[in-house]
């Protein structure tokens, strides 16, 4: 019998989610998929310099400049969400973390949270670089529209993560694709459907858009975006057999 | 009270209408077990569910008492290298290590990390990323993911596949090494000479059943009426089945443009003439594999036999 001979360490929880942060992190800043990232996430910038060269009328600048940003930060957070557990999958490296005496929250916390806190590092320069340009005066508009990213950041990283899972083949395609297509078709609709537009919430949390005076219903319905699509990629990991042959 | 490392009752898995595995009822208690049987055997589903990758759909399976698929205690004590060469390509090789120890817990991960490289003879490469590294180097980076947090039970998918003979003696003696510590060790393999080197204690899949357990001398005699193959992958092939056509244990030679198989009668005289010929006529070696044709021939038999 073999029972006792070895140490048999495991992490905590948090310990697992920080290690499993930091093997992302030195994963992400050694790809290009980063410098990608960033670059779409300064796009923004062109059409406002472009715009405040030749017109003064810094409040519409600074509108258009918001839906801009909301749109660009979908892709900026599918680029850095979408593949983190698919690619696991699609490259078998699962097996090293699978195997580890961690949770499998755990792979998914830690994945997500280095994937958004980029994100939404990359969306926030973007977004102060902005303001000076479009010459924002009000500190709580900029406030406002950071704390709109960052929660439209946090959806859409839980979004993508669940269309990764779901699809962990083609999860940039999947994630991207149902953004372009019914995130934005969804916030165009009337009523209430609009409010499954992260997009539409996001614009609302800056102040913008039809549903502008309702910031508590926009944080609860982004909130509620992210929890439901959080809740099917824990069912689906939980349950995932990774069962394709080495 | 003392557990068993593996307890396996009436272990099946399908995927869909495919069998993985049938029926499969089996323990260990310790030493080092080999898992022996051809590609598509079922050896690969069988590690998976031990490991806590994959559920059985009947049956139930325990590490040292525990469901390794869904608590974590059962996979503390376990290490598992998979078979695919597969690893995190951008990052060091130290870096690889250290994560893994992490994830396992281990209260110092990068001091333990540096030793397990050193026991691995990857002292010089932990600098190095893994994505430069040999295949060879790359199963020993593995396996220093599998030493790291002192497991209790490793579990080692085809490590010998298709790596340098220097490599496969350093792979060997670990092994060997993790048994004398204690260990209990699970190695697979589709090559019996390669499984023999190890331990005498085996355990045959095949078509998702096991054949036969025990001791690999009770299966040798058939073993020896069917001829050994090796692929080897190399510079000039030519030249070095040239070299080799003459000995008596060689039974047939067939060349590629860059690799030869070898059918011999004796395994292990034919390893070490086929270094002793590349390192004489300066042939560079890339890899030595072996096909499992003529275990496969075997495990016909075998079936036969049964039948």
């Amino acid at each position: 019998m073999s029972d006792g001979k070895g140490t048999a360490y495991a992490p905590s929880g948090a310990g697992a989610v920080a290690a499993i942060a930091q093997l992302t992190l030195t994963r992400f800043l050694r790809s290009k998929i980063i410098f990608v990232a960033g670059v779409i996430a300064l796009l923004p910038m062109i059409p406002l310099i472009v715009t405040s060269s030749q017109h003064d009328n810094a409040g519409r600048h600074w509108k258009e400049f918001i839906e801009l940003t909301a749109f660009v930060q979908l892709l900026v957070a599918s680029l850095l969400t979408a593949p983190v557990i698919a690619e696991e999958i699609d490259d078998k490296t699962y097996a090293y973390l699978w195997s580890r005496p961690i949770p499998r929250w755990a792979i998914l916390a830690g994945k997500l949270l280095v994937g958004c806190l980029i994100s939404i590092a990359m969306m926030s320069i973007c977004l102060v670089l902005g303001s000076r340009v479009a010459k924002v005066g009000d500190p709580a508009a900029i406030v406002s529209a950071l704390v709109g990213m960052a929660l439209g950041v946090v959806t859409t990283g839980c979004m993508a993560s669940a269309f990764g899972t779901l699809l962990p083949k083609h999860p940039l395609a999947a994630s991207i694709g149902y953004f372009l297509v019914l995130d934005l078709g969804i916030g165009a609709m009337p009523f209430a459907i609009a409010r499954f537009s992260v997009m539409h919430n996001v614009v609302a949390l800056s102040g913008y858009g039809p549903d502008a005076n309702t910031v508590v219903a926009s944080v609860f319905w982004l909130l509620g975006l992210a929890a439901l699509s959080t809740a099917s990629t824990l069912r689906r990991l939980a349950r995932k057999e990774l069962s394709t042959g080495s | 009270m003392s557990k068993l490392a593996i307890e396996a009752d009436g272990l099946s898995k399908w995927y869909g209408p495919v069998l993985g595995v049938s029926e499969i009822s089996w323990s260990v208690g310790g030493g080092v077990v080999g898992l022996l049987g051809p590609n598509g055997a079922g050896k690969s589903t069988f590690m998976k569910m031990v490991v806590g990758l994959m559920r059985p759909s009947r049956g139930s399976i325990r590490i040292f008492g525990d469901d390794p698929f869904t608590t974590t205690r059962a996979r503390s004590r376990i290490a598992y290298a998979p078979e695919h060469e597969t690893v995190y390509g951008e990052l060091l090789a130290i870096e690889f290590v250290t994560s893994m120890a992490r994830l396992s817990g281990v209260p110092k991960p990068r001091q333990a990390a540096e030793k397990a490289l050193v026991e691995m003879g990857l002292e010089k490469s932990m600098g190095r990323m893994l994505k430069g590294f040999s295949k060879g180097m790359r199963q020993r980076a593995k396996l220093a993911t599998c030493i790291v947090h002192d497991p209790d039970l490793v579990v080692l998918d085809e490590p010998l596949t298709g790596i340098d003979p220097l490599e496969r003696r350093r792979i060997v003696d670990r092994v060997r090494q993790m048994a004398k510590d204690g260990k209990t060790v699970l190695i697979s393999s589709h090559v019996l000479h390669e499984v023999e080197a190890i331990t005498e204690e085996i355990m045959v899949i095949y078509r998702g059943q096991v054949l036969a357990e025990g001791n690999l001398r009770k299966i040798r005699t058939l073993v020896d009426k069917h001829p050994h193959r090796i692929r080897v992958e190399c510079g000039e092939p030519r030249n070095l089945a040239k070299a080799m056509a003459m000995a008596e244990h060689i039974v047939n030679l067939e060349f590629g443009r860059d690799h030869l198989i070898v059918e011999t009668e004796s395994p292990n005289l034919c390893y070490d003439l086929i270094t002793a010929t590349c390192l004489e006529q300066k042939i560079s070696l890339r890899s030595l594999s072996s096909p499992d044709n003529n275990l496969s021939a075997l495990f016909d038999t075998l079936t036969g036999d049964r039948a």
